[in-house]
């Protein structure tokens, strides 16, 4: 029993779960479960925010190593020397380097609970509803989509015609580091290639998502394939600049 | 040339680094010099190694900074970057990249500094440590091994040849009594 009026304490389960999130070691049903139950308790985001804070602080307990005093005369010469590794002439490490540091930087400017809201988002989302939806169209199909040189391995789910709502499930595929996304592809007849949407996986490799891709293709122009490109996340969704393809599927 | 004072406050600082003071990034190496080296010579062991990603943080954190004050304090933000760089050179020159990609998220998503946060590295070391003593050696363990080693739940179920449901509930039930014992200073 509930009494709204006051605020509720968690439960040692709800703990748990919040405590795995932050630790990002939940299942996807344990998320979707942690999302239902801070739907009806915002203590349990609060809860959450408190096990993040508490998880950030690590670094801080360890014992502390001094410097060697050579690296503050480094550091504070005016024109620092460039650490190993970055080249000036090496414009892409640098920006790659630079765009890994925005990225983070990034998350640092995202809502409080962007990624409880995401993750939420995508757990309410992926309801039976939407599935059978599609599943109830008469030429709905399942592309099997592969790792190009990975056991990564997965489905999406769509009406031919109807690019806007199409249902991706995939495993095997590792998380990436919080610089880098997960970008899913549609390549056209004619070889265009419209962008669907971007995800990352969870802590076992998969993903479970419903992306409604703001392009489709063209009245009479058939798309012909599928790809996933790891990217860098602070770069914009662009055909031209998307990274390593990972997983492709034939339409 | 303006001088920035050593009794400047971080986001003081962080601004000054900004107008194009770079003599306070000196100031902010004084404050977190220590903190960065020694969470980079953690993960990465060596002392060159650990100097040259010190180096790094401090010349992107000048020529790249998208630090927001009001989103973590700069100790934490300092700190977690290292633990996420330390990670990603470990993941480039090891086979263990699957386990250590998984651990790459402690990124701070919050929009509150923390009290804890404010107070000084001395402080906050010592109420991390007090509060990390009143876990069980087991939850301590994985906890560890999890955070500074950069190993995933299931590469710790693996060593230490226990079922993954277990590591996973010590590295929960450790978490929460972190907390539980850091009290308001997290909230």
């Amino acid at each position: 029993m509930k009494n709204t009026n006051m605020p509720q304490s968690l439960s040692d389960e709800e703990k748990l779960l919040a405590a795995g999130y932050v630790m990002g070691d939940l299942t996807p049903e344990e998320v979707e479960h942690l999302a239902q139950l801070a739907e009806t308790n915002p203590q349990l985001i609060a809860e959450i925010h408190s096990l993040q804070a508490s998880f950030d602080l690590l670094p801080q307990a360890l014992p502390t190593v001094a410097p060697p005093p050579q690296l503050r005369e480094k550091i504070a010469s005016p024109q620092p020397t460039l650490p190993d590794g970055i080249q000036p002439q090496s414009r892409g490490l640098i920006f790659k380097l630079f765009a890994g540091l925005a990225a983070i930087a990034a998350l640092l400017l995202v809502i409080d609970n962007l990624r409880l809201r995401s993750q939420l988002r995508v757990a309410q989302q992926i309801n039976e509803d939407y599935v059978a939806a599609i599943l109830q169209q008469p030429n709905s199909r399942l592309i099997t989509l592969t790792g190009s040189s990975t056991e990564a391995a997965g489905t999406l789910l769509f009406t031919p015609g109807r690019w806007q709502e199409v249902i991706v499930s995939l495993g095997n595929l590792p998380p990436l580091p919080p610089d880098e996304i997960y970008r899913m592809w549609l390549v056209l007849e004619n070889g265009e290639i419209i962008y669907c949407g971007e995800f990352n996986t969870d802590s076992d490799g998969s993903v479970f998502v419903r992306f409604t891709p703001l392009e489709t293709p063209p009245q009479g122009v058939k798309a012909t394939q599928l790809s996933v490109t790891i990217d860098v996340k602070a770069m914009p969704p662009d055909p031209a600049t998307a990274g390593e393809q990972v997983m492709e599927g034939v339409i | 040339m303006a001088r920035v004072s050593t009794d400047a406050s971080d986001i003081e600082l962080v601004q000054s680094l900004r107008a194009g003071h770079q003599e306070a990034l000196t100031v902010i190496y004084d404050r977190y010099g220590g903190l960065v080296y020694t969470v980079a010579l953690k993960f990465l062991k060596q002392p060159a190694e650990a100097e040259d990603l010190t180096q790094e943080i401090f010349f992107n954190f000048w020529k790249q900074d998208k630090f927001d004050p009001s989103r973590a304090a700069l100790s934490t933000y300092l700190g977690l970057i290292t633990r996420s760089r330390a990670l990603n050179r470990l993941a480039s020159h090891s086979s263990r990249q699957r386990s250590l990609q998984r651990l790459r998220r402690s990124l701070p998503d919050r929009t509150t500094v923390t009290p804890l946060e404010k107070a000084s590295l001395a402080d906050q070391k010592t109420a991390i440590q007090q509060a990390l003593s009143h876990l069980s050696s087991q939850q301590r363990q994985i906890l560890e091994m999890n955070f500074y080693q950069g190993i995933s739940h299931s590469e710790i179920a693996r060593q230490l040849n226990i079922p993954l449901g277990t590591v996973k509930t010590r590295a929960r039930r450790g978490l929460m009594e972190l907390r539980q014992h850091l009290g308001d200073a997290v909230e």
